[in-house]
């Protein structure tokens, strides 16, 4: 009798503490790499779940604009690129190795204290700053494939984040002259990819978006140049938005394939959300 | 014999007061009631079915704290936001997907080239 009485309340111990220490602050980590495939890709793309589950799912548009995957094997000319479960490849090397492409060195990683702030490694240390300005290297523009930025941040669940990736490169484009001739200019318009989002936890090892937005500014189309047909005209700005509300599992890559309504190449976005939970608060 | 004890049985002999008599017995009779308690035999059956309601009870309780501080804590409004300005001028432009930004692949370019002048 007496060993039941101290079985019971051991039981009744374990059962009070679990729930409370359950009650831990809890953080995701979002890992981001933004890659600019050049040229014409082509291959096939596969979806190991249901990322829609208790959400709309999208209608034909967005799923002719916004591909989301978790396989994918792809050509672009003689290089291959894949995504398995295991990480993504360019050419059988691993896109998580610095080798693999000449151009990562956007490296960064955030972490929160309260107020937004981005960590931007630097000689292997971490110093702290608002923005991160990336200098594309020289090697960068061998590759049809680009690493354009990696930043790691970490947000609490329910907490949003916004990524604004913008581009400080001139435009190029020509305009016929009255004398016949055709004269290079360079225009200084902004473009920007932007990503909203807002993530929280849900079950034991989902997080769900509640608010998943892509917005892209992009050169798609050229104006027409009288007697001439290379498409070299002054550029058409266009704003286009994608908004998704998806649940994912943790700690798995998903690829967001993002293809502008004209013109050639896409946008890749590598997302790998992963909860953790944290010992003392975030703020 | 006989005589003799019933001499001794009728002689006075001193008794305990009653008030201790009342602490003796009152105390006594107390301590069993709480051994009765104590000691009480239970089934196991229903030991167990309380020990398991307590659990759940427990539990409920402890989920139900947990909600309450959520509920209480401010709704987070906070966004971190991340700036990256990306400047590469000898690049292919990252938004130009027009065919005017599109570069040559790598690889070797073969020209063939006439001695007329032809190209």
């Amino acid at each position: 009798m007496k060993r039941l009485r101290i079985l019971s309340s051991l039981m009744l111990l374990v059962v009070l503490i679990s729930p409370i220490q359950a009650s831990g602050e809890e953080a995701i980590s979002i890992q981001l790499k933004l890659f600019r495939v050049m040229g014409t890709l082509s291959g096939d793309t596969s979806l190991d779940e249901d990322v829609w589950a208790g959400s709309e799912p999208p209608g034909a548009e967005l799923t002719k604009a916004l591909t989301i995957f978790t396989h994918g094997h792809f050509r672009l000319g003689e290089n291959v690129l894949e995504m398995k479960e295991n990480g993504w490849f360019w050419n059988g090397a691993s896109l998580e190795s610095d080798s693999s492409l000449n151009n990562i060195s956007s490296e960064s990683q955030l972490t929160l204290k309260g107020k937004p702030s981005v960590a931007v490694k630097d000689n292997g240390t971490f110093i702290s700053a608002e923005k991160i300005e990336h200098v594309a290297s020289e090697k960068e523009s061998e590759s049809p494939i680009r690493l354009i930025c990696a930043p790691n941040i970490l947000v609490q669940s329910g907490e949003a984040a916004d990524y604004h990736i913008v581009s400080k490169q001139e435009i190029e484009y020509f305009e016929q002259r009255e004398d016949g001739l055709f004269e290079l200019k360079k225009l200084q318009e902004p473009t920007w990819l932007e990503i909203e989002m807002q993530v929280e936890s849900e079950g034991q090892n989902k997080i769900r978006f509640s608010e998943l937005t892509f917005s892209l500014r992009s050169v798609e189309e050229r104006e027409p140049i009288p007697g001439v047909t290379l498409p070299v005209g002054r550029p058409i700005l266009q704003t286009r938005e994608y908004k998704v509300n998806i649940r994912v599992t943790s700690g798995k890559d998903y690829g967001f394939l993002l293809h502008p309504g004209h013109g050639q190449g896409v946008l890749i976005i590598r997302l790998r959300l992963t909860r953790i939970t944290l010992h003392t608060p975030l703020g | 014999m006989q005589d003799f004890e019933d001499r001794l049985r009728s002689l006075p002999m001193r008794e305990p007061s009653d008030e201790l008599r009342g602490r003796i017995f009152g105390e006594k009779t107390r301590q069993s009631a709480l051994r009765s308690i104590v000691y009480r035999r239970i089934p196991v059956a229903w030991a167990a079915a309380v020990s398991i309601a307590i659990g759940l009870v427990g539990f409920f309780i402890a989920s139900l704290r947990d909600t309450a501080i959520q509920q209480e804590s401010p709704i987070r409004t906070e966004t971190v936001n991340v700036q990256i300005i990306y400047q590469a001028p000898e690049t292919p432009h990252v938004f130009d997907f027009t065919e005017a930004a599109m570069d040559f692949l790598p690889g070797d370019v073969k020209v063939r080239v006439k001695s007329n002048g032809e190209v």
